[in-house]
């Protein structure tokens, strides 16, 4: 009977024994997610505008009557991630312009450390900066759906939203036509956070072809 | 899956219902699994998590009859990969997990009579649950089916004791198409112990 339970303890010994599943690494959990809509014709667009301090996204809504501006990320932080989406959109062949000049399209970069992404964050957050806001417009995002994620899973996501600048006063709303969702990396105790957030945002860029305007980039 | 409930009722029945008087066997086997096909394709690496019980019962001295049920665990760590669904597009690590639960009716020949090593062929009818997971940061992807199954087998069985033997066992674990997942088969390598009763 001993020689029996002994057979049993190591059958089961290595059958459940000596595995570690998953990651080992908080870096081995950053993702980078970028949809966009494919009806919308990108060459037809040539110039962008961008904000200059990236916002912080703590719940879904945001009262504008309680204060003018939401809060802001590190300044540090806001400058890496600004000159990074600058360096790609103007490496891809964009002109920056001012943003009352008429940009064809808006970068809107924010920031959330909650354990939720908000596509759908109030509108009001950009109250402060966006050009001829308006209270009536809302998000929408044509030809493409966000993904289904986990809640409560991971926090600390950069949100990068590409808004059609060039008729919301018509619709009434505002197209996002391309956006990129970079999740893990503003986690506030991640080391290496300049480093990850340029990598990160570099292949947000790397994995969007569809927005060089030329094909020889 | 009415298909399926006649070929188990018909293969079951037998087993259960016919008086044998003869030796039954017990089994508890460490068992590792080989991917292939459609398990290949979501991960590669081979399985050294699993574990099979088996219960059989001699008719004859050659022929034998029984069940299995098993149990196997995948794991794959992806590289950094950039992956396409439509027109998003999703870079990071994956983590692949997969499960897969054969359930067995056997039959089994035995080449010689038993005292020393004793082989044996068989053919298992039955189904293999699988499940598989897929983790993203903080996306998750996970698929489940009851695939119909064939598992020809061959191995043998040693006698060192009047109540124990030990069995090896090489297994085919052929699994049928579903639109959930299609042909989600393995090889399997059992090694365990065999109590008579």
């Amino acid at each position: 009977m001993e020689k029996q339970f002994k057979y049993v303890a190591l059958i089961l010994t290595l059958t459940y024994g000596c595995f570690s599943d998953g990651p080992g690494y908080i870096d081995e959990l950053d993702i980078v997610y970028t949809n966009y809509d494919a009806g919308f014709d990108f060459k037809a667009v040539n110039t962008f505008a961008l904000p200059d301090a990236v916002i912080k996204v703590e719940t879904r809504e945001f009262n504008r009557q309680e204060k003018n501006e939401p809060e802001f990320v590190l300044e540090a932080h806001s400058e890496i991630i600004l000159n990074t989406i600058r360096e790609n959109m103007l490496f891809m062949g964009w002109t920056e312009v001012e943003k009352n000049n008429g940009p064809d399209i808006i970068i809107l970069p924010s920031v959330t450390t909650s354990t939720r992404i908000y596509y759908y964050y109030d509108w009001n957050y950009w109250y402060w900066w966006y050009p001829a806001w308006y209270s009536g417009w809302a998000w929408y995002y044509p030809g493409y759906f966000y993904p289904v994620y986990r809640s409560g899973y991971s926090s600390g996501t950069l949100f990068i939203q590409m808004t059609d600048n060039r008729n919301s006063h018509e619709s009434n709303n505002v197209a996002v036509p391309w956006s990129a969702v970079i999740n893990g990396v503003m986690e506030t105790s991640r080391s290496h956070i300049k480093q990850r957030l340029r990598s990160t945002i570099d292949q947000a860029f790397d994995q969007s072809p569809y927005l060089r305007k030329s094909t020889g980039l | 899956m009415k298909n399926l409930a006649i070929i188990f009722l018909s293969v079951y029945l037998p087993v259960f219902f016919i008086h044998v008087k003869a030796q039954e066997y017990y089994s508890l086997q460490y068992t590792a699994a080989i991917p292939m096909n459609g398990l290949k394709d979501h991960i590669e690496k081979v399985s050294f998590r699993g574990v099979t019980v088996e219960y059989f019962s001699k008719i004859t001295p050659e022929i034998a009859a029984g069940v299995s049920l098993g149990w196997n665990g995948f794991y794959e760590r992806k590289s950094y990969a950039t992956y396409q669904d439509g027109t998003a597009s999703i870079s990071g690590i994956q983590f692949r997990y997969g499960k897969s639960v054969p359930i067995h009716v056997n039959g089994f020949y035995f080449l010689g009579k038993e005292g020393g090593i004793n082989p044996f062929v068989g053919l298992g009818a039955g189904t293999i649950y699988t499940n598989l997971d897929t983790d993203m940061g903080l996306f998750h992807m996970e698929k489940d089916s009851w695939n119909f199954s064939l598992k020809p087998e061959i191995g043998f069985m040693y006698m060192f004791h009047d109540t124990f033997r030990s069995k090896f066992a090489f297994r085919y674990n052929k699994a049928f198409d579903t639109s959930a997942i299609q042909d989600p088969s393995f090889f399997s390598i059992s090694l365990g112990v065999v109590i008579v009763k």
